[in-house]
């Protein structure tokens, strides 16, 4: 009777007792569901909200992609086990053309997220158009992981992953902070540059 | 006490498959746990994941007591602590977590060791109850 209740004791106690790291292994830092909806506190020049929404899916070549409303323009992207891609078409305005250079897989992030990783990903395209020679380029890359918490609207979050995310593409460059939580996602975006920062107002996940 | 451990050797190598909201991004892989009963039982355990762009390690030791069903069925609850660790292009990250663990086992009979088939399911403490992983597995005691 003794060693029950002391094995019931000590159940109990790690039942308790709240773990980093498993949260951090168990938890979906990237939770797309149709369904979902994600809304931000914009602060800058200008204060709005911008809504972020899963709203479907879409079988393309094969491909599963999720159909992410982002302020009214719509997303794609694909979730493969330990990878989260940006399916996007890159293009340049040539003498008023559009010209296309194809759908690219931009590596948008690395699942689960592990501190202290950088990785990077480099498109380069080449192209005739009206007998101009065109170059696309595009390049991404993720450094300086680190795991933290953070408190937004009195909200304390733990096991947050930041990131620092660098995008060039052509002759222009933007490095942004991300913010993610566990089972929720981004919850925070900082361009320092513009002096933006995004604010997670509320978050609706699909049961 | 050598004796001891050496009869009372047991085996039980899984196919491990993770649970859970982070199942896409957790791969499957493998676990072999050995222990043996000295007072209690008591198992070693080492999992290994490995997804094309990363891979997980836990090593941890558990003890419990294994309750027997009739003959053949057992079922052996354990607690214990294991030290995960994530690893991807030279970056690691590792932690220490409590770990419960329920093994449920079939014993087959035999002469000289006992076969035995079941599945384990395990649960790193993160504050919620629920099952991270589930083995399924095949060993023999002695």
């Amino acid at each position: 009777m003794v060693k029950w209740a002391l094995t019931s004791l000590i159940l109990v106690l790690a039942l308790e007792c709240e773990n980093s790291f498993s949260t951090r292994m168990t938890a979906d830092y990237f939770p797309l569901k149709t369904g979902n909806n994600w809304v931000y506190d914009v602060k800058g020049k200008n204060s709005y909200q911008i809504e972020i929404a899963v709203t479907g899916m879409k079988v393309t070549q094969g491909d599963s992609l999720f159909l992410v409303d982002v302020g009214g323009e719509t997303q794609y992207f694909q979730r493969k086990p330990g990878i989260a891609n940006r399916v996007r078409e890159l293009f340049i305005n040539h003498d008023g053309d559009q010209v296309s250079f194809g759908i690219i897989y931009e590596p948008y992030l690395l699942l689960p997220p592990i501190e202290g990783e950088n990785w990077e990903r480099e498109f380069n395209f080449y192209s005739i158009h009206m007998g101009d020679s065109l170059e696309k380029i595009f390049f991404v890359a993720v450094d300086s992981v680190i795991n933290t918490s953070i408190i937004i609207n009195s909200e304390n979050y733990e096991n947050v992953y930041r990131i620092r995310r660098k995008i060039v593409e052509d002759n222009d460059s933007i490095i942004q902070y991300e913010w993610l939580a566990p089972n929720i996602g981004l919850i925070k975006k900082e361009i320092p540059a513009d002096s933006v920062v995004w604010e997670l107002a509320s978050f609706t996940v699909n049961e | 006490m050598s004796i001891i451990l050496l009869i009372s050797f047991n085996l039980f190598v899984s196919s491990s498959v993770p649970q859970g909201p982070a199942a896409t991004d957790t791969p499957s892989g493998f676990s072999v746990m050995v222990g043996g009963k000295y007072k209690v039982n008591y198992d070693l355990i080492a999992s290994y994941y490995s997804e094309t762009n990363y891979e997980v390690r836990l090593h941890g030791i558990v003890m419990g007591r294994e309750l027997f069903l009739g003959k053949n069925f057992s079922i052996l609850p354990e607690i214990g602590v294991v030290k995960g660790t994530r690893i991807r292009e030279g970056a690691t990250e590792s932690a220490l977590s409590p770990l419960f663990l329920v093994r449920f086992a079939y014993l087959f009979s035999a002469e000289s060791s006992t076969f035995q088939i079941g599945f384990s399911l395990r649960e790193a403490f993160n504050g919620k109850v629920g099952t991270d992983f589930i083995d399924f597995g095949i060993g023999f005691r002695m």
